[in-house]
């Protein structure tokens, strides 16, 4: 399929556009919060690198999941940067949470809205956000998620561990 | 797979097996079974187990609404179905001779400069061998004629001078 690609079979292009469009379609939702107009912009966007960069791509190297949520999260970097959505972007920089006098953990125990929830997701940086989505929602390996997001598998579960806890902070101080 | 290990899959993939790496799966399962509950340690991984449980709970609930995947696939391939079926290359016009000549020794591209470059240099070189190679056409007495002529038309010139003074 990919080296008919490759060669410009635009009957193959469809086969693999019909199967990953879905999965790099919710990705960038979840990235951009799925209420933002320029999803399926940037969607597009992919699928028109996939065509007119496929020659890039090395099958042995990778598979053509990874690749495309690399170029996802690249696009949806960009959008970051275009918009001077500087917050999404800081990896490291996650917005200190009040404390909150009751534990954390006990709060989760409340209930909580979808919206909550994407608010929390989306306030979480870029890479912890990115972390969680490729493992938690997208259901790709550790190991596919390090590669996406070009870091080893014990950077990556660094980065899911303080994503969980910031979350479980975050949804905690809501609901006080 | 050691309780230390199995902490850090809870806090990074959280209580679900489902997200949990391949191949410690199995392994760490088998631990929680075999975990005692009055063990202290066993105690505090338990308490992680269940916080980890209530935050998969959540996060399940923020489903995303999908897009409207036909018409979004529409759009994906008839954008580069539209592009694939533009000519890549503009088809070359029926040339006459003299246009194709031109067009050789006049490009249009910088990198076909080579071309007139490399006539001139041919008829350089084409001048130099045939004037090397040609018989000398001036006799010696002709080149005396000539130094002759020059000659006299040298002393003209003086007398001029001499009778502008």
């Amino acid at each position: 399929m990919i080296t008919a690609l490759q060669a410009g079979d635009v009957t193959a292009y469809e086969q693999l556009v019909s199967t990953h469009l879905q999965p790099i379609n919710r990705y960038i939702r979840r990235m951009l919060g799925y209420q933002a107009n320029e999803t399926d912009d940037l969607t597009q966007e992919v699928f028109l690198k996939l065509w007119h960069k496929s020659s890039q791509f090395n099958p042995d190297k990778a598979i053509l999941t990874t690749w495309l949520h690399q170029l996802a999260r690249n696009l949806c970097i960009d959008h970051f940067r275009r918009n001077k959505n500087w917050h999404l972007l800081d990896s490291e920089g996650a917005e200190p949470v009040a404390e909150s006098e009751t534990e954390p953990d006990s709060l989760l125990g409340s209930v909580r809205s979808a919206e909550h929830i994407q608010a929390a997701i989306q306030s979480l940086p870029e890479r912890q956000r990115s972390a969680l989505i490729l493992c938690h929602y997208q259901g790709l390996s550790n190991k596919q998620a390090a590669d996406i997001l070009d870091t080893s598998v014990e950077a990556l579960e660094s980065l899911l561990s303080r994503a969980r806890s910031n979350l479980k902070q975050r949804l905690a101080v809501t609901s006080t | 797979m050691n309780k230390s290990r199995l902490e850090q899959i809870l806090n990074a993939y959280g209580a679900d097996s489902h997200y949990w790496p391949e191949h410690e799966k199995a392994e760490a399962l088998a631990l929680i079974r075999t975990m005692d509950d009055l063990d202290e340690d066993s105690q505090t991984l338990k308490q992680q187990f269940e916080h980890a449980q209530q935050l998969d709970i959540h996060l399940a609930k923020n489903q995303v609404p999908d897009a409207d995947l036909a018409k979004l696939k529409m759009r994906v391939v008839s954008a580069v179905r539209l592009q694939s079926s533009e000519p890549k290359f503009i088809a070359e016009p029926n040339y006459d001779l003299l246009d194709r000549l031109l067009d050789w020794f006049i490009p249009n591209q910088t990198e076909k400069l080579w071309q007139p470059t490399f006539a001139a240099a041919l008829t350089l070189i084409a001048g130099i061998l045939i004037g090397s190679s040609l018989p000398k056409s001036v006799s010696m007495d002709e080149e005396l004629y000539y130094e002759n002529e020059i000659y006299l038309l040298g002393l003209s010139a003086e007398s001029v001078e001499v009778s502008y003074e």
